[in-house]
């Protein structure tokens, strides 16, 4: 199961890379930017949202302490 | 020239991305422990780890500089750490030097790139080995001093000029702030660095800013700088985005680690541990400098990189 999972995520990610090499350079530089920037952002919102969730129960737990 | 660690340990497919990822953890370790981007790291690292050569590591470092300095920017700004004005008159200037610094980086490849590339191999190992030094010794001897009295920029007989309401400081030279711009973008450009380590001195000493707006500040000039150089390098399709999603993928996952490591740690103990690692990179560049100079000036990086085993050129794996 683990192997064709694999396989199926191989086969994907080429599908990807075949698709991404028929791309018209403008469109590829528009990806240099946009991937890391949106990947930055979106590890940077998720993190936030877990310190924020990790400080207000503290506060409950000191509340009910 | 000595051959790459990835091809020492036949990796390629999953297996280098994998490798990438991990390496991309450590950069985000060192970044939650040090506080720096770790660009310095990359581009050398890049290229002795994994046989990349310089100009796709410099492209693909300044593509990964998007993603970590966004992140980082969007974090001073909501801690109101960043100076709007000038960033904005830095980043204008950093454009401009991103581009400039990339094309310098392509003159050099060009002028003394002919005889296998290993004269321009050995330029950015020269480089890079005086940036890390330079870099170890601000890091030893790093003071986060506030500023006193009139800055150099205010000084500066240089308009027009500007007020900085979140600093304070009035008078200005917007014209200096455009320069510093262009020589952070420059460096940026022409290294693939973010600058860090080597800009917040400047940013406070000449500018004047204090310490945490430096930083703030500084990620912006930068995320603008690496914007232009990546698209730059982009359009001579000098980055490769699998290592620059590998690298975000495990950078940010280490700097939370690494933020959580460094109120356990000891500041001066962090720093010796860190300047160790610097100069382990160091001798790393200059027995490879070395072994250049004697090995008949032919570089087999350039010649077959690691990614190229990896893929089949269109980015499929094997």
């Amino acid at each position: 199961m683990l192997t064709g999972a694999l396989h199926a995520v191989r086969a994907a990610w080429n599908h990807v890379a075949e698709a991404f090499a028929h791309l018209p350079v403008h469109w590829k530089v528009a990806c240099y930017v946009l991937v890391p920037l949106l990947i930055g952002l979106g590890a940077e919102f998720v993190f936030e949202c877990l310190r924020r969730r990790r400080t207000r129960r503290a506060g409950e737990r000191e509340q009910e302490s | 020239m000595t051959p790459a660690l990835a091809a020492l340990l036949d990796l390629h497919g999953p297996g280098l991305w994998g490798a990438m990822a991990a390496f991309g953890l450590l950069v985000g370790l060192l970044t939650g422990l040090f506080g720096v981007g770790g660009g310095f790291m990359i581009v050398p690292l890049l290229k002795l780890l994994f046989g990349i050569p310089y100009p796709v590591a410099t492209g693909s470092s300044l593509s990964f500089t998007i993603g970590s300095g966004a992140a980082g920017m969007a974090r001073h700004l909501r801690l109101g750490n960043v100076e709007v004005r000038a960033m904005i008159l830095m980043g204008a200037g950093a454009i401009l030097g991103a581009w400039l610094g990339k094309d310098l980086q392509g003159f050099l490849a060009t002028a003394i790139g002919s005889d296998g590339k290993a004269g321009f191999n050995m330029v950015m190992d020269g480089l890079f080995i005086g940036l890390l030094l330079l870099t170890a010794f601000l890091i030893w001897s790093r003071k986060d001093d506030e500023p006193t009295g009139t800055s150099l920029l205010q000084r500066l007989r240089l308009g027009p000029r500007i007020d900085l309401p979140k600093t304070g400081l009035v008078g200005v030279s917007a014209a200096g702030l455009v320069l510093i711009g262009v020589l952070v973008g420059g460096m940026t450009g022409l290294l693939g660095i973010g600058g860090g380590v080597l800009f917040m001195p400047l940013l406070i000493l000449v500018v004047g800013l204090r310490p945490h707006q430096a930083v703030g500040t500084s990620l912006g000039v930068v995320l603008f700088g690496s914007i232009s150089g990546t698209i730059g390098y982009g359009l001579r399709g000098d980055v490769d985005l699998p290592i620059v999603v590998s690298l975000l993928i495990g950078s940010t996952v280490g700097i939370q680690i690494g933020a959580a490591l460094c109120q356990r740690l000891h500041a001066a103990r962090l720093r010796r541990y860190f300047v160790m690692l610097v100069l382990a990179v160091v001798v790393w560049l200059a027995w490879n400098f070395i072994a250049t100079l004697a090995g008949g000036n032919v570089d087999p990086s350039q010649t077959q990189p690691a990614t190229q085993s990896a893929t089949d050129g269109t980015g499929n794996l094997e």
